[in-house]
Formats: C-alpha cells, structure tokens, sequence
C-alpha cells in the first residue's frame, strides 16, 4: 500500500466520499475476482463485493495501517464476508453447478490468447480447475486461492486467515495434491 | 525416517519441493523416492499443472456499474454539530439569504407602526405557548413519565 492508498484511507475516515469512492475504484476488481473465485458465480461475487465493500466502510476505524498492509486487512474482511456468506448457503444447494453464467466472460479470455484453439483450451483448462477447485473443502479452498489464484506470501496468508503458518503450508499443499488428484481422475 | 521416504510422507514434502523450499539433503531424498515412485512422479506433475492453472487464472473485468453502485449504496455520514453550525453561518453571508433578511427587515420597518408589530408580535407569542403546551402534554401523557409517577407515588404510599 503506498502513500496515496494510507491519505486515502485517512480521508474516508473523515467522511470523505470522494476519497471513499477512489478507494472502491482501485480495490474492487480484486475483491470481485476473488469473491467469484470462492464461488464461482458472477452474480454473488457481484453481490458479496457490495456487502464486503459496506462492511470494510463500516469497520474502516478498526484497521491500524501499523499492523499490516491495507489489502490485507481488506482480504481479511472479504474472507470473513464470504465464509459467512458461503456458509449460509451451503446447505441451499450443490456447488457443481457452479460455473453457470461464466459464458459472457469468453471475450476476456479472449484478449490475452489470439488463436482461437488456444482460447478454447485455456478456457477449458480454467473450468475444469475451477471446478475442481469449489469442491474442495472450505479450508484447504481458502488458502489455495489466496496462494495460486492471488498470489499472496504465506506469512500474508497467516494474517488473513488467522491460522498458524504450519498450517497454512500443510492446508496448501493437501489442497495441491486433492486437486491433482481430482484432475488426474477426469482425464 | 527419511531414508525410506513412503509415498504418504512424500506427499507431504511436495509443495516444499516444488517450491524449492526443502534443504538439499532433504531434496535429495524427495528426488531419490520420485524417481523410483510413478506414482507420485504424476503427483508433482499434476501439482505443477495446478499451481500454473492458477497463475494463469483469468482475471474478470466486474461490471462497470458495480463501483458506482457500491459507492450510491454506502451511507454517507451525519455532518457534526461544528459543521452544521458553520454551514449555517456561511449560508448567512450568502447573497441569496442577506437580502431576505435584508428585505424583511425593511418590509418591517415600513410596516412600522405599533398594530402591524403588535400582531405579529402576538401571532408569534401565540406559536410558542400552543408548542409549549403541547409538549407538556405529550410529556404527562407518555406512558414512561405515567409508570414513573405510579411507581413513585406506590413508593411514596408505602413509606
């Protein structure tokens, strides 16, 4: 986080709208793609990052910019957000299901591969890694995504999800190696 | 233990080992398994593809209108007392509003004259005791000040 990101945070604090704005403006991308990632629906990643969004507002006087980067803190509460979420509807339905909608998104894809095969594989490859992915269980899902699909170090993985590092080393690689599995089974 | 690496314990290593975050000897002894273990040969391969699916994960534009809405849905704070009272007296040296007053102060030094004043003086006097009145009522007549003056009056009867 720089600079920009610590007078932007201070200024919500005051009630800044613009400032609130501009901060929703450069974080929510991250938070959408990694809500959707957990779930692997469009229009819930659309609805959690408002409901995450309005929480991180809410809350925003608890972060102490001393005690971390704010993108941590901010994937923290979306973790949290999520987890609540996913858990209330877990018992609602079956979670195979849930690439359903994904097709309006083949003209992203679509800009970084230019050979139309090659879309067709990569996009191919994401599905059936994503969906391996949502039939993991919710512990060993977490890290993963925060460690592969995000990118973050295992000690910031430590700060957002609050559990030892041995742990969060342990939880990754059991998730590696069920989705190896899991692919290796359907090929 | 390390010397008969079983695959259980191997697993256990991979992510360690394909992260090149094992030390050389245990390095070693992860590869020496490997190469005698198809079976988890495959596994770190599959572990590979994984974890290079997941660096190639597309990354999804959100709907353009999501930023606006969550920004629209976020309850814009109450301005403090200081705020208020400053915006007050800035809309006072508002041209718009210096005129009204400026207006009705000559409205009312035309009118002049002790009836027109008086009238408006009594109409005024009149709006403060119908409120006054009326808040004395609700104040007698509110169950909370009706339970306390029993209770009191219980308490009173007792003693």
């Amino acid at each position: 986080m720089g600079t920009t990101d610590a007078e932007l945070l201070a200024r919500c604090r005051n009630g800044d709208h613009v400032a609130w704005d501009m901060v929703v403006r450069l974080h929510h991308s991250r938070v959408y793609n990694f809500a959707y990632r957990y779930n692997g629906r469009f229009d819930e990643a659309e609805d959690l990052t408002q409901e995450i969004f309005l929480k991180v507002y809410r809350t925003l006087h608890t972060y102490k910019p001393e005690l971390g980067a704010f993108e941590t803190w901010l994937m923290r509460v979306s973790r949290n957000c999520i987890i609540d979420h996913y858990r209330k509807l877990k018992t609602e339905r079956r979670q195979t299901d849930s690439l359903e909608g994904e097709h309006e998104q083949v003209a992203e894809t679509g800009k970084r591969f230019s050979n139309p095969a090659e879309v067709l594989h990569h996009r191919e490859l994401s599905e059936r890694v994503h969906a391996a992915l949502v039939r993991l269980s919710e512990d060993l899902r977490e890290v993963l995504i925060l460690r592969d699909l995000e990118g973050f170090a295992y000690e910031e993985i430590v700060e957002i999800v609050r559990v030892p590092i041995g742990t969060v080393k342990s939880r990754i690689n059991r998730g590696r190696v069920e989705m190896a599995k899991m692919l290796r089974k359907e090929v | 233990m390390w010397n008969n690496l079983k695959c259980a314990d191997c697993e256990e290593k991979l992510s360690d080992y394909i992260e090149r975050s094992l030390s050389d000897d245990e390095r070693s002894i992860v590869e020496q398994h490997l190469h005698s273990c198809s079976s988890c040969m495959e596994l770190v391969s599959g572990m590979t593809h994984v974890m290079a699916a997941g660096r190639e994960f597309p990354v999804h534009a959100p709907p353009a209108w999501l930023a606006t809405k969550i920004v629209a849905n976020t309850p814009k704070p109450l301005p403090s007392f200081r705020s208020r009272f400053a915006s007050f007296w800035q809309s006072l040296g508002e041209p718009r509003t210096a005129l009204a007053i400026f207006t009705a102060a000559i409205v009312m030094g035309w009118l002049g004259g002790g009836p027109v004043r008086q009238a408006v003086f009594n109409r005024a006097e009149g709006v403060v005791s119908c409120a006054y009145d009326h808040a004395i009522r609700s104040y007698y007549r509110s169950p909370v000040v009706i339970e306390i003056h029993s209770r009191l009056d219980q308490l009173m009867e007792n003693s």
